[in-house]
């Protein structure tokens, strides 16, 4: 097992036991990777299928076909198997994974979870020595993650588990453990699952079950607070009333279409408040309405002008909102940070040495590079930031933070809503993570299937 | 995502029509449209394709491609006998000859030749699947390289889409202020707006295009991880029809071919 | 011992080639299709393809913008109901694409990231390609009038598709430096 906080180097190293890095990336590479008698690096990647199997971690970069039984498949036409030993694997790995019944279907209607699996079913046609696993064991639930440690206790294929989280059911698996921080990989001695072994983790900021994750703030940095539990009228900046939408088309393995319904929620000045839920419970289509991406089918949202609490429709919602998209490349087109970062403030007519002021200070708060950085050759979790410090400097009453903190470390996402909270602004972040929503927030929502629970 | 255009999947026996023997037959009515015969005779053609479709595809969905090139047709019927005005005048303004006979069957031989096309090609694509029309590429010998290109473009066609939605969201969020204009976004047809719209349309067009080209290297990995590359010969989990199935489809593809050339040669 | 800077090597690995290729036919075919301006007038539509078809042109050289111009035009005329039209499609704008890359490969001693007048003789070039070709094509389909009423539409398409692809090209180099040495 390797773990590995995210932005550190696994899916590099994973690229690397592959055959994929450098080849792919260019740059330098000094030693030896030694497979047995294999080395990768003096090898092709498509020569070592039958040798190396790697799970990419997003299930979309690495699917490639229309069919679920076309993507197992692929990997036996590229070895040139007969048509009938084809036939009998795929069958074979489909059933193994439970996949039979979407064999027909495209994998594009499949959840994150089953495109998971899919992809295990592709790695156990082909069924290498060595395989690879990118945070594959996230999103599946303990019955399928203890099926796939049982697969892969087989002695003749040795794994390689790479993941940002602890999970308890490794303690019976794992054979080795190493730690990996900011491309160094080190063993692991203490034993997994002692207590000596458990607050290595903590102290290493990673997540463990059960416990708590966020560490204390360091004094210098202490919040900003207001009271907790004033809710007059007075405070309160936005507010959504018998709110109901409804999408158009239903997904594909549901027979109606997705519906989110909300009383009654709001929110109020200097607060945080944190929506968390299960993937598909309607977070993201909640915060899309509350910064008017969306339109609701019934109901209002009101937000504070000018003193009072009025309806806003679409266009005011987009002025009055920042929404921090879970993808922060979405929006980045600029050459320079500081150009990312002016570009808001040029449209607000501010001379020049006031706009150079603000950004430089987005760019201390945020841990930003230096003005000149190209934002799309910086790390995953510094073009997060620049993100944040993009919004930071538009200043919108109510700020949105979706997912923000996958692909961040805890520290960096604590920090980032320390930053966001603020006396006259609100800040809203949807999250997976119960525990940092306990931690950071003032309130917790959370949402089962487009309903407060 | 072709198959919005299809009829209901593997509906009619059309569909489970070889590919190979619908493209014969395809190119067979092409070259026959094109043919110098008399347009009565085009329109006897025309009339069985009509039928075809009808039968197997049903009258909504027959109308369906011609409803679509409606306003061309017009627009040939209007446009042609302009530039035809030689031969047998049908219409004379003082003495000027404004559309002739000859101009005007013309505009019915294009009109009857645009709509055989359309309906020709209509009913191979709509009847027939993407992986299988891919597959019968490769068996026109067609190279692997250039099926994976198609194969793997449709499919990344939503994806980008889906990307375009999300950054065109994105740009207007962040460029929303009050008294300025919101980015890129749908109509408002005004002439002069065209090039400023374009304008506008950069910025979500610069993010879209880093985010797709930086898949690039990816998709690249994930193709070398299953395989793509190899030097061994490639072999295929899926095939067309083989045996009598294929050989019903290719007689019932070569006798139709016949029979329409034996009716040029007789009917002229 | 691995001592080795590599880069240009994936360059002609199929499985790049591939990939660059389908990346860029797909968004050609979305801009085409999916991302339309309309007319005012006649209440038809221009899109953006030729936009991407010029950037790919200008940016990854005249292989790739022949595939991703002829083949992604090509699909979105099938996707559209205006299948008829995707031979003629894949053949004018390949062949815009392939002209187009010709030309705006010369070599030019600027900085990638500035403006190439290379890139407007390549344009000019590609229009009279692609409006020749659909020209043709049309005289054969709908005769010489309705061609002729189509021919502005196209010339102003391409006209869009070259003030679109100038700046883009420019702003994706230096948003994305790294793009350059994507080209084969």
């Amino acid at each position: 097992m390797l773990l590995a906080r995210p932005d550190q180097g696994k899916t590099t190293l994973c690229r690397v036991l592959a055959g994929l890095i450098p080849r792919f990336s260019g740059g330098e590479i000094k030693g030896e990777v030694c497979l047995g008698p294999i080395r990768p690096l003096d090898r092709e990647p498509y020569e070592l299928i039958d040798q190396v199997g790697l799970v990419f971690q997003h299930p979309g970069e690495q699917l490639l076909t229309s069919r679920c039984d076309s993507e197992v498949a692929f990997p036996l036409e590229s070895m040139g198997l007969a048509r009938s030993e084809i036939q009998q694997r795929v069958t074979r790995s489909l059933r193994s994974m439970d996949l039979e019944r979407y064999r027909y279907q495209s994998p594009k209607v499949l959840s994150g979870g089953e495109r998971k699996k899919l992809l295990i079913a592709c790695l156990l046609a082909v069924d290498p020595h060595l395989w690879l696993l990118d945070e594959t064991l996230e999103e599946l639930d303990r019955g399928t993650k203890r099926q796939l440690l049982e697969l892969l206790k087989d002695r003749r294929r040795s794994t390689l588990i790479l993941s940002a989280k602890w999970h308890d059911i490794f303690r019976e698996y794992a054979d080795l453990v190493y730690l990996m921080e900011e491309g160094q990989v080190r063993p692991v001695r203490e034993k997994p699952g002692t207590r000596d072994f458990h607050r290595l983790l903590l102290n290493r900021g990673f997540v463990l079950p059960g416990e708590g994750s966020v560490p204390d703030q360091p004094p210098s940095l202490a919040r900003a607070h207001t009271t907790r539990g004033s809710k007059t009228d007075a405070g309160i900046l936005l507010e959504v009333r018998d709110l109901f939408f409804r999408y158009e088309q239903g997904r594909a393995e549901t027979a109606s279409p997705f519906t989110l319904s909300i009383d009654r929620l709001h929110i109020a000045a200097g607060k945080v408040l944190a929506i968390i839920g299960d993937n598909g419970s309607g977070k993201s289509t909640l915060g899309r309405l509350l910064c008017g991406l969306l339109a609701p089918g019934e109901g209002e949202i009101r937000i504070r002008r000018e003193g009072v609490l009025q309806r806003a429709e679409a266009q005011d919602l987009n002025r009055f909102t920042g929404y921090l998209f879970q993808d922060p490349d979405l929006q980045i087109f600029l050459p320079t940070v500081f150009e990312e970062l002016a570009l808001g403030l040029r449209h607000l007519n501010l001379p020049a040495p006031e706009i150079n002021r603000r950004v430089q200070e987005a760019v201390a708060l945020f841990g930003l590079p230096a003005g000149d950085a190209p934002p799309s050759l910086m790390s995953y979790g510094t073009r997060k930031q620049l993100q944040a410090g993009v919004y930071y400097l538009l200043e919108r009453p109510l700020m949105i933070i979706d997912e923000g903190d996958s692909g961040l470390s805890t520290d960096d996402f604590s920090q980032m809503v320390r930053i966001f909270r603020d006396r006259e602004r609100a800040l809203i972040f949807i999250t997976h993570d119960h525990r940092l929503a306990g931690a950071l927030a003032d309130e917790v929502l959370e949402l089962k299937a487009g309903r407060f629970a | 995502m072709i198959a919005q255009v299809f009829a209901k999947r593997g509906a009619s026996a059309l569909h489970h029509y070889d590919p190979r023997a619908k493209a014969v037959n395809l190119l067979t009515f092409l070259v026959l449209f094109f043919l110098p015969i008399r347009v009565w005779h085009l329109g006897v053609y025309l009339s069985v394709l009509i039928m075809v479709s009808g039968i197997f595809l049903g009258l909504r969905n027959t109308l369906r491609p011609i409803r679509l090139i409606l306003p061309i047709l017009i627009l040939v019927v209007l446009l042609t006998p302009p530039f035809h005005r030689e031969g047998d005048p049908l219409l004379t303004v003082r003495g000027l000859t404004l559309v002739s006979v000859s101009g005007l069957l013309l505009a019915l031989r294009l009109i009857v030749r645009f709509t055989g096309i359309t309906l020709v090609f209509y009913l191979f694509i709509g009847t027939t699947d993407p992986d299988e029309l891919i597959l019968a590429f490769r068996w026109f010998r067609a190279p692997y390289a250039v099926s994976l290109v198609l194969s793997l473009a449709l499919g990344y066609i939503p994806t980008i889409r889906a990307l375009y939605d999300q950054v065109r969201d994105a740009h207007r969020l962040r460029l929303a202020a009050e008294g300025q204009a919101a980015a890129v976004s749908a109509a408002r047809p005004r002439a002069g707006g065209l090039f400023k719209r374009l304008r506008e349309a950069v910025p979500v067009l610069t993010s879209v295009l880093i985010l797709s080209v930086r898949r690039i290297p990816t998709l690249a990995m994930a193709l070398e991880c299953r395989g793509v590359g190899r030097k061994n010969p490639r072999t295929s989990y899926h095939t067309l029809k083989t045996g009598t199935a294929f050989l019903l489809d290719g007689a019932i593809a070569l006798s139709t071919a016949a029979a329409l050339i034996t009716s040029v040669v007789l009917f002229p | 011992m691995n001592d080795k800077r590599t880069n240009a090597k994936i360059l002609g690995s199929p499985a790049f080639r591939i990939s660059s290729l389908a990346i860029l036919t797909a968004l050609t075919a979305v801009f085409t299709y999916m991302v339309r301006i309309p007319i005012a007038r006649t209440g038809g539509y221009l899109n953006l393809g030729d936009v991407i078809i010029y950037f790919t042109a200008f940016t990854f050289g005249p292989v790739s913008a022949l595939v991703a111009g002829g083949l992604g035009t090509a699909i979105t005329d099938l996707i559209s109901g205006y299948s008829q039209w995707a031979p003629i499609s894949l053949l004018a704008h390949g062949l815009q694409g392939l002209v187009a890359g010709l030309i705006a490969s010369i070599a030019w001693r600027g900085k990638p990231s500035t403006f190439n007048p290379f890139w407007v003789v390549a344009a000019v070039a590609g229009t009279v390609v692609m409006a020749g070709g659909y020209l043709v094509a049309q005289i054969l389909m709908l005769g010489v009038g309705a061609a002729l009423f189509e021919l502005p539409w196209n010339l102003l398409q391409n006209l869009i598709g070259v003030a679109g692809a100038i700046p883009l090209t420019i702003a994706v180099r230096q948003a994305y430096p790294p793009v350059t040495k994507l080209r084969w």
